[in-house]
């Protein structure tokens, strides 16, 4: 089936397909975890560490991708629209030109790197929300929420890992 | 064939790449005016916002049951290990509640002694239904509910939300099968209400923090900590009297309101299907509700006394 999946449609619209599901499925998760009194308004960023994780083991996609996530995403946790979007669009050049250099990174220099990259991406959502509504979020929360995704990220990477065989056995196809 | 993927990327996604620049630069500006158009509140948002609402809300409905049964068992055995403390806490609140009891018995009597009294039309809102908050809001930045209950159910823009008798928000979405609620402590929320205990009007504003503030209060008022609050009803869009929350004033002399309820245990809440008197949004005809200004020239619109007397 794979085979015929292969020859109908490029790996490149695969990619972009799989890519886009899981997205969802993965927002639509995000979400639900905040029915969990714990993490009522501090789910652990999901959806960026999967970005992350695209980003690290399979390869950068194109702008517009990001684009139609981030939307989704602010549509689906309700909030003002275009706000994660624009942050992931301001962050994915940063992302495309450290690339050559993470990729050949160790284990907790990628860490490390990642809390980098969820420190920016917070720190330009609360600078955008600031600047739309002359306000401050609740800080506290903003940096549970990093720390939480932190602790998180050993365990999605592994729940990712199927993921990155998947996209090998297309591009293999 | 990892050295044609990074063949791949590189050829197609690189930033220096002309068409990747240009669509970037393209999709920068494109979410700049989403972001401001967002904020407009335009109809076409609201809908396109409406049909994702529906199309995701089954899937968000059955994933968030599986994390609620996770959820409520971390939460059984957190409440194990401190049974003994609960039991002690609750035995002390019992003996506080029993005097509470008495009186509140003594002032229902006074109550309905004194509504005798004064003829008072009892103000009833038989009209409700309950539904499931199938997600609570996930991060800091919206605080906002989605509503498994939609026009099909009889939900309109602006109806009333309740948890517990106390009012959370204000439904500011409505799908066919869904509907969002904005919570009364977002951001984009400001809601009429009046402090009890001396009837003082002020705006309930979002400014998503845990608690929501008091705004545009009277010069030089000074309120008491823990005065109820409840809406005012002006602007005829919520009905008056729906308790809230009480005055909690901070360090720097600022006036928040505490929710009588703990917003994180939203479950089950109830949607008032109210109108004021005369407003029907269903049945909006503009027409009716804006008629034109007759093209009298000596017509007066507003009639009274001007600040030096004179009867215009």
């Amino acid at each position: 089936m794979l085979d015929n999946i292969g020859r109908a449609f490029p790996s490149k619209y695969q990619l972009i397909f799989i890519k886009l599901i899981l997205s969802i499925l993965i927002i639509i998760f995000e979400i639900s975890l905040s029915q969990i009194h714990f993490l009522y308004q501090k789910t652990p960023y999901i959806l960026y560490t999967f970005i992350y994780f695209w980003f690290l083991e399979i390869g950068l996609m194109s702008y517009w991708i990001y684009f139609f996530i981030g939307l989704f995403y602010d549509l689906i946790f309700g909030n003002n629209l275009g706000l994660s979007t624009i942050c992931i669009l301001l962050l994915v050049p940063i992302l495309t030109l450290t690339h050559p250099y993470i990729k050949n990174f160790d284990y907790t220099k990628r860490f490390l790197s990642f809390t980098i990259f969820m420190t920016l991406l917070l720190s330009l959502k609360t600078t955008v929300f600031f600047i739309l509504f002359f306000k401050m979020p609740e800080i506290e929360f903003i940096i549970f929420q990093i720390f939480i995704t932190l602790i998180f990220y050993p365990l999605l990477f592994l729940f990712f890992n199927p993921v990155s065989k998947l996209i090998n056995l297309i591009v293999r196809v | 064939m990892n050295q044609k993927r990074k063949f791949e990327n590189k050829k197609v996604f690189l930033i220096n790449n002309a068409g990747q620049k240009s669509l970037y630069i393209g999709l920068l500006v494109l979410t700049f005016l989403i972001l401001f158009i967002g904020k407009a509140d335009l109809a076409f948002v609201n809908r396109v916002s409406a049909i994702i609402s529906d199309l995701s809300a089954p899937a968000i409905s059955s994933i968030s049951k599986q994390t609620k049964i996770i959820g409520n068992s971390f939460n059984y055995l957190k409440n194990t290990t401190s049974i003994r403390e609960e039991n002690k806490n609750l035995f002390t609140e019992n003996i506080r509640l029993k005097k509470f009891e008495i009186l509140s018995k003594i002032y229902e009597n006074e109550n309905i002694l004194l509504r005798n009294q004064l003829n008072l039309i009892p103000q009833n809102y038989n009209n409700f239904i309950t539904v499931k908050a199938i997600n609570a809001p996930g991060n800091i930045f919206s605080h906002s509910l989605l509503l498994n209950a939609g026009r099909k159910d009889g939900v309109e823009k602006g109806n009333a939300v309740l948890f517990n008798g106390v009012f959370i928000g204000q439904v500011v979405r409505v799908g066919e099968n869904s509907s969002r609620v904005l919570l009364i402590s977002d951001v984009n929320s400001m809601i009429p209400v009046v402090v009890s205990n001396n009837r003082i009007p002020s705006i309930l504003t979002g400014e998503n923090l845990i608690l929501p503030s008091l705004k545009f209060l009277p010069n030089n008022v000074k309120l008491i900590d823990g005065s109820a609050v409840q809406t005012s009803g002006h602007g005829g869009l919520l009905p008056s009297g729906l308790p809230i929350g009480t005055v909690v004033k901070n360090a720097s002399d600022r006036y928040f309101v505490k929710p009588s309820i703990d917003l994180n245990l939203i479950d089950y809440v109830q949607i008032l299907l109210w109108h004021a008197e005369g407003i029907n949004l269903r049945k909006r005809n503009s027409e009716i509700l804006y008629k034109p200004v007759s093209p009298e020239t000596d017509l007066k619109l507003f009639e009274g006394v001007t600040s030096r007397g004179n009867i215009n």
